[in-house]
């Protein structure tokens, strides 16, 4: 007898690639469906353009019969024409980089140090002991309560808003690292002993790896966070970035300018959260969550949901 | 190369159930195949942590060819435990140290039957798939021995059939000393040479069966129905009843036994 015809190879779940294109393809109705749900799954993203969409549309009315006071909040046509000449004369993008940059670094180090030190609490029971104590403690410090300090350390420069916004990255990238660490199933860990795997081989191919959703809600939290700091930080004691173009708006009196920014801001961080949530995708396409379900699968499901 | 396993008066206690095995004596050939039997908690799962080591804390010894070393042993589990991200081909590579990395695996992804899936997710598997991974990871630095901890017992009856027969060619293609917990007395019958009976908590052993049935055996042979009823007898002595014989298994089409 052979290894091959003893055992069930392919009788109860056919290859991964196959199965989808012979279900569908035989029958007229399965063609419908699954062109509808194409189309569906196509006009989805166009959803979210509804409430921007309906936000316009009111701010415009509210403009146009008075309700809303256009020293405050301008018109809709003003600020398109302010975003198109603060674009073409150069000053939104070099506002806009020096923003990114700042973000780039504190955010870069941030990442690092809370993945890092997240890895090793985590996984080191010493470190743990020693360490995290200590890091629970700053966290309770809010972001902004570190400015006084970073400015005397650091000065009014790009150091300090770098730091603060390092600072601020870090401590939900190291919560989460750190969660999902010790959340590490105890029966890999197993297996990875009773295969004598090495210390970096149990770290790099299974803790890590495990503890990577987490890992990433951490990283999504602390993108939104960095837009969030580097605009204070510039607003409070910045000479370039996006929060001087929006602090200028308000004390010049331009709420043009002040709700364009907004809007860039705006752009901007819910694009960086789409790239994360890109590679979470990505990274993540192993787990078998509702996120990775097909659509059709989770309408009947929702639909078999009593009321 | 296979190793011969010696167990000599190993002594098992959890601070809070106290002893759940020993004093337990066992003597097991290179390359044999050995099931071992016995109430639930009766320590025969520790007995195998004990024996790769996933439990160091314990009395007596364990030894490899009479000699206390570090012995190349691996273990499949109840669960296939395969790492969820890996694809099965990855899972392997993960733990094989042999040189010819890849042929090795491809020759055993051939030989349990699932060379079509080795880029395949776990999630993509059916359970009977994702438990012949780990068996072939098991085998995959050729190990001296082999220990499987029910490994078949989450799934249905005629997988769990299919992959006994698959077990039973894989030992005969590699004999490899192995040791397989089961709760299934038909699944010990069909793929073992020595079935070991243990006693219910502390595991002790009460009766060591030598099964000299040609492989592949057939499941309604006489000769294993009458094996069959000893062992159920040996059960019904240390459980008090015969109703340890396992929930459905490949022979619940053959006659009462004893």
């Amino acid at each position: 007898m052979s290894a091959t015809s003893s055992v069930d190879a392919g009788r109860s779940t056919p290859a991964p690639s196959r199965s989808t294109a012979s279900g569908s393809a035989s029958h007229p109705s399965a063609h419908a469906a699954a062109r509808s749900s194409s189309r569906a799954r196509r006009a989805l993203p166009l959803l979210a353009l509804v409430l921007p969409v309906l936000l316009v549309i009111v701010w415009q009315l509210g403009v146009s019969t008075g309700t809303f006071k256009t020293a405050i909040t301008s018109t809709p046509g003003q600020v398109v024409a302010t975003f198109f000449k603060l674009a073409t004369n150069g000053v939104l993008l070099e506002e806009l980089l020096s923003t990114v940059s700042r973000i780039a670094w504190g955010f870069g180090i941030g990442l690092a140090a809370g993945l890092s030190l997240g890895i090793l609490t985590g996984y080191a029971r010493t470190a743990d002991r020693a360490i995290d104590p200590s890091v629970r403690a700053l966290n309770a410090v809010p972001a902004v309560g570190w400015i006084p300090f970073l400015i005397l350390a650091l000065g009014i420069g790009d150091a300090s808003k770098i730091a603060l916004i390092a600072l601020a990255t870090f401590f939900p990238i190291y919560v989460n690292t750190y969660a999902g660490i010790r959340g590490t199933d105890q029966k890999l860990m197993e297996l990875a002993g009773a295969y004598r795997l090495p210390r970096s081989r149990i770290i790099r191919n299974v803790v890590v790896p495990a503890a990577l959703p987490q890992i990433l809600v951490g990283v999504r939290i602390a993108v939104a966070i960095s837009w969030v700091v580097a605009t204070v930080s510039e607003i409070l004691y910045g000479n370039t970035g996006l929060g001087v173009l929006l602090n200028d708006g308000r004390s010049l009196a331009m709420p043009d300018q002040m709700i364009t920014v907004m809007i860039v801001l705006a752009i901007l961080g819910k694009s960086s959260d789409m790239v994360v949530v890109a590679i979470q995708r990505r990274l993540t396409s192993w787990q078998s969550t509702l996120e990775g379900m097909a659509p059709h699968r989770a309408r009947v499901v929702a639909a078999r949901g009593r009321a | 190369m296979s190793a011969a396993i010696s167990i000599r008066d190993v002594r098992k206690s959890f601070p809070e159930v106290g002893p759940v095995l020993g004093p337990l004596d066992l003597e097991i050939e290179p390359a044999t195949f050995v099931s071992v039997l016995g109430p639930s908690g009766c320590g025969k799962s520790t007995l195998l942590r004990l024996i790769i080591g996933l439990d160091t804390d314990h009395a007596g010894e364990i030894l490899f060819d009479g000699e206390a070393r570090d012995a190349s042993v691996s273990m499949a589990f109840q669960e296939p435990r395969l790492l969820p991200w890996r694809s099965v081909r990855a899972n392997l590579q993960l733990v094989c140290e042999t040189a010819d990395r890849e042929q090795t695996i491809d020759g055993l992804l051939e030989l349990v039957g699932l060379h079509e899936f080795h880029d395949a997710l776990p999630k993509q598997l059916s359970g009977g798939m994702a438990q012949r991974v780990s068996l072939a990871r098991a085998l995959v630095n050729e190990p001296e021995v082999m220990l499987l901890d029910e490994p078949f017992s989450a799934l249905d009856a005629m997988t769990r059939m299919r992959l006994q027969d698959a077990l039973v060619h894989i030992h005969q293609a590699r004999p490899t000393t192995t040791l397989l917990v089961t709760h299934d007395i038909d699944e010990a019958l069909v793929t073992s040479d020595r079935v070991v009976v243990l006693a219910d908590r502390p595991g002790r052993v009460v009766e060591d069966i030598a099964i000299a049935v040609p492989r592949p055996r057939d499941r309604t042979d006489a000769r294993l129905i009458e094996l069959k009823a000893r062992i159920l007898r040996a059960l019904g002595t240390v459980d008090g009843t015969a109703e340890t014989t396992p929930a459905p298994s490949s022979a619940s089409a053959e006659p009462a036994a004893a």
